[in-house]
């Protein structure tokens, strides 16, 4: 079919499904964590790291608020929307913290049910 | 448990202050009338780490030594603010040194002040809310 | 920093030297006819003279920041212009040629002056009131 736009775009290539590694049920645990190796070196530890950066940032955030508040509240700080500001990122980024945790575990319990 | 509040606290006590500076604002806009009157103002207290007596003594204690006991519980009667004279308005002819914009002016100050660490408490509280329903607000 | 407080600050001072501008108002047109005062001679008519002053607030004073100054009244002058010298010989405080020396005072001038200390006045209620209202529209970030 020939886009609205003219002739001269690229015409998409028809759609290939992608190929499937098929499971690799019955073959032995040394093979596949040597296949698992191939395909990511470091392990899942990246996925780890950014779960760490992800809540690490969400601490430094609320620790951030929690200081402005009490500046504000001391009277030795006069901005208001930076307060504010200070404040909304935080519960966003504990709301975001909180969320993504809900999620691995929702995850971790799916992969636990289909194991037995 | 006792920590898991321990961030609200200065918070409550910056709202105590300010509703105490409104009554003191409150009584020197009453007097601007009043011949040699002299309009007060609070100011806030250094902030003890939360040991007082009960208010019995007017005293508010120190913990110099953190093997020390504390003196009071939760919830004891903290100074809220020093009660000093504000003159830079100057006086009139009959003594009074009271000047209804500048009471004003702080009292809407005083107002906003409030709203704001109100509005700080309120988010504060609603993140700590939204932990303790286990992530799911 | 320059926020709200300081602005509200900013705001009651101008408040405050209208005022001040009205009573001057008030006692030349009440003074008008005062031919005699406690400093002999007639009443002068009392000018307030306004500067611009850094802003303070609870930490001490800041200096001017890019002009943003309090206004403060520094002193009330006296207007040396001479009076209305009018010939009244049975009043008694005439001088030897029969002349009376009335004050300096313009009542034309003195009500444009009450009518603008009157909307300076207002307006810096009207500024006070706007940045409260920002102060409080800044709560509901993050609502």
């Amino acid at each position: 079919m020939i886009p609205i736009d003219g002739p001269g775009i690229q015409l998409i290539a028809p759609h290939q499904p992608a190929q499937i590694d098929p499971t690799p049920i019955g073959k032995e645990n040394a093979a596949v964590a040597k296949e698992n190796a191939a395909i990511d070196p470091s392990g899942g530890a990246v996925f780890e790291d950014l779960l760490k950066n992800v809540v690490g940032t969400a601490n430094d955030s609320i620790q951030n608020a929690e200081a402005a508040g009490k500046e504000f509240a001391a009277g030795t700080r006069d901005d208001i929307h930076g307060t504010m500001l200070a404040l909304s990122k935080a519960d966003i980024e504990l709301r975001l913290v909180g969320n993504i945790r809900n999620k691995v575990v929702d995850a971790f319990y799916e992969l636990w049910r289909m194991q037995i | 448990m006792a920590d898991l509040f321990a961030s609200i606290q200065p918070l409550h006590s910056a709202l105590d202050y300010h509703l105490e500076r409104h009554s003191v604002l409150a009584s020197n806009v009453a007097h601007v009338d009043t011949p040699g009157y002299k309009p007060n103002d609070l100011a806030r207290v250094e902030a003890t780490d939360g040991a007082s007596f009960d208010g019995a003594l007017n005293v508010a204690m120190r913990r110099t030594n953190a093997a020390h006991m504390g003196t009071g519980g939760e919830g004891t009667a903290e100074l809220e603010g020093r009660t000093f004279q504000d003159l830079s308005a100057g006086v009139g002819n009959d003594g009074n040194y009271v000047s209804l914009d500048r009471e004003a002016a702080k009292v809407a100050a005083n107002q906003l002040r409030y709203d704001v660490v109100s509005a700080i408490v309120s988010a504060e509280l609603r993140g700590m809310h939204f932990a303790a329903n286990d992530a799911k607000g | 920093m320059l926020g709200v407080f300081s602005a509200m600050e900013v705001a009651a001072s101008g408040l405050s030297a209208e005022r001040t501008r009205m009573n001057t108002v008030a006692s030349n047109l009440a003074n008008a006819r005062t031919t005699r005062t406690d400093a002999g001679g007639p009443y002068k008519r009392l000018d307030p003279v306004f500067e611009a002053v850094g802003i303070d607030n609870e930490r001490g004073v800041m200096a001017t920041q890019g002009g943003v100054s309090k206004v403060k009244v520094a002193r009330i002058q006296e207007d040396t212009r001479p009076g209305m010298m009018v010939y009244e010989p049975g009043h008694p405080d005439a001088n030897a040629a029969g002349y009376v020396e009335y004050p300096n005072v313009n009542a034309v001038e003195e009500m444009v002056n009450m009518i603008t200390a009157s909307r300076a006045y207002e307006a810096g209620v009207t500024s006070i009131d706007t940045v409260k209202q920002m102060g409080r529209s800044a709560l509901d970030i993050g609502k």
